[in-house]
């Protein structure tokens, strides 16, 4: 079958503005060719200067995301035959800066994110290791959400990403779930992050990153979690002989 | 380009493309904010020509789609499982489409 490929092209110390390059190209029957597969045969014989970036090919590192027929997506997980047409376009993510052609730079995601101090930190210091067991309520509540690999695609579907660039996002706010969520954690600081101008409440539930993310995550399932959460600790806090009045103890 | 060293590109409604990635949670939302904004407009119109059916059935509709849409938000606000989102759209929307004609046809209304 004969693919054409419409891509996006762009780098910045040669183009004064980004274009769309058009590749033809027979990939015979194509069941099982992805589009990785299909970049490297353009990147090998049609055009050496394609940039794009991929390290795992087994959709775990979230390298090859892309936004595939106007749909963000996984290069190396998505068969061309999925596709259900000859023409595909593809284009970096958005909301991330581009690097050149379809390589985004995950600094700024990266920066949001360190600064949300995305680590465990223990609430009570202790030399044994703390635990949840996998069949308890919260650990069924915090479910596949620690799956997460960062790939953007939430990011880059996220509508509220466009309106305030300074909203934490899907990807962080489903770190910070996790981390909330984790009774042995100490949240206090990341209640106060989240409920900031840019927190929490700038999502307003499309499920975008929900229906693109490659791991089957609910980013929104989190969020929401985190509303409610909030607003349990709001109005524990409304009770006058609570000792600490800020925020209620971390376990529910 | 964004601040002329960096470029990003966006969720721009113009481009087709975009609409290719705009599932039924988005509709959902669009459509909720699409009928509180022509409430508005019908409202008005109700005011300013009172009685009149045609009117009055289309701000009915609105007030429906809204208020379905909005016990759909709750329901997910309030701990509803995620993933009845789409089930609860339909469902929600038709309930209140029934809720709709049965008001209508008991309603006392203008000519």
């Amino acid at each position: 079958m004969i693919y054409k490929f419409l891509i996006f092209r762009f780098d910045p110390q040669k183009d004064s503005a980004p274009y769309e390059q058009e590749y033809i190209l027979d990939l015979g029957e194509a069941e099982k060719t992805t589009v990785l597969d299909a970049l490297f045969k353009i990147q090998q014989t049609l055009d050496k200067t394609l940039s794009f970036r991929y390290s795992c090919r087994l959709a775990m590192c979230g390298s090859c995301a892309l936004v595939i027929n106007g749909r963000e997506g996984l290069a190396c997980k998505t068969l061309l035959k999925d596709l259900g047409t000859n023409v595909i376009t593809l284009r970096p993510l958005k909301h991330i800066p581009v690097v050149k052609d379809l390589i985004v730079d995950l600094k700024s995601l990266i920066k949001k994110l360190r600064e949300m101090e995305p680590y465990f930190i223990p609430k009570t210091p202790s030399l044994e290791p703390a635990q949840i067991k996998p069949d308890s309520r919260e650990r069924r509540l915090i479910g596949l959400h620690t799956e997460c690999i960062a790939c953007g695609s939430c990011v880059s579907a996220c509508t509220m990403m466009y309106w305030a660039p300074n909203y934490l996002g899907p990807m962080n706010l489903n770190r910070a779930f996790c981390l909330i969520a984790d009774s042995r954690n100490w949240s206090e600081k990341k209640i106060e992050q989240i409920a900031g101008e840019d927190g929490i409440y700038r999502c307003h539930m499309e499920f975008n990153c929900t229906e693109v993310c490659p791991k089957h995550i609910s980013p929104t399932r989190g969020i929401h979690y985190l509303k409610r959460r909030l607003l349990w600790e709001k109005i524990k806090s409304l009770n006058p002989w609570r000792k600490n009045k800020k925020y209620a103890s971390e376990v529910d | 380009m964004n601040g002329g060293d960096e470029l990003i590109l966006k969720r721009e409604i113009k481009d087709l493309q975009v609409w290719r990635s705009t599932f039924l949670g988005m509709w959902a939302w669009l459509l909720q904010r699409i009928s509180a904004i022509l409430i508005i407009v019908f409202l008005t119109l109700h005011f300013l020509l009172p009685y009149r059916r045609p009117i009055q059935f289309l701000l009915l509709l609105l007030l429906v789609i809204h208020a379905s849409l909005g016990i759909r938000v709750m329901l997910i606000d309030l701990g509803a499982n995620v993933k009845t989102q789409k089930f609860l759209f339909i469902v929600l929307l038709l309930l209140g489409l029934f809720f709709l004609v049965w008001i209508w046809n008991r309603l006392p209304l203008g000519g």
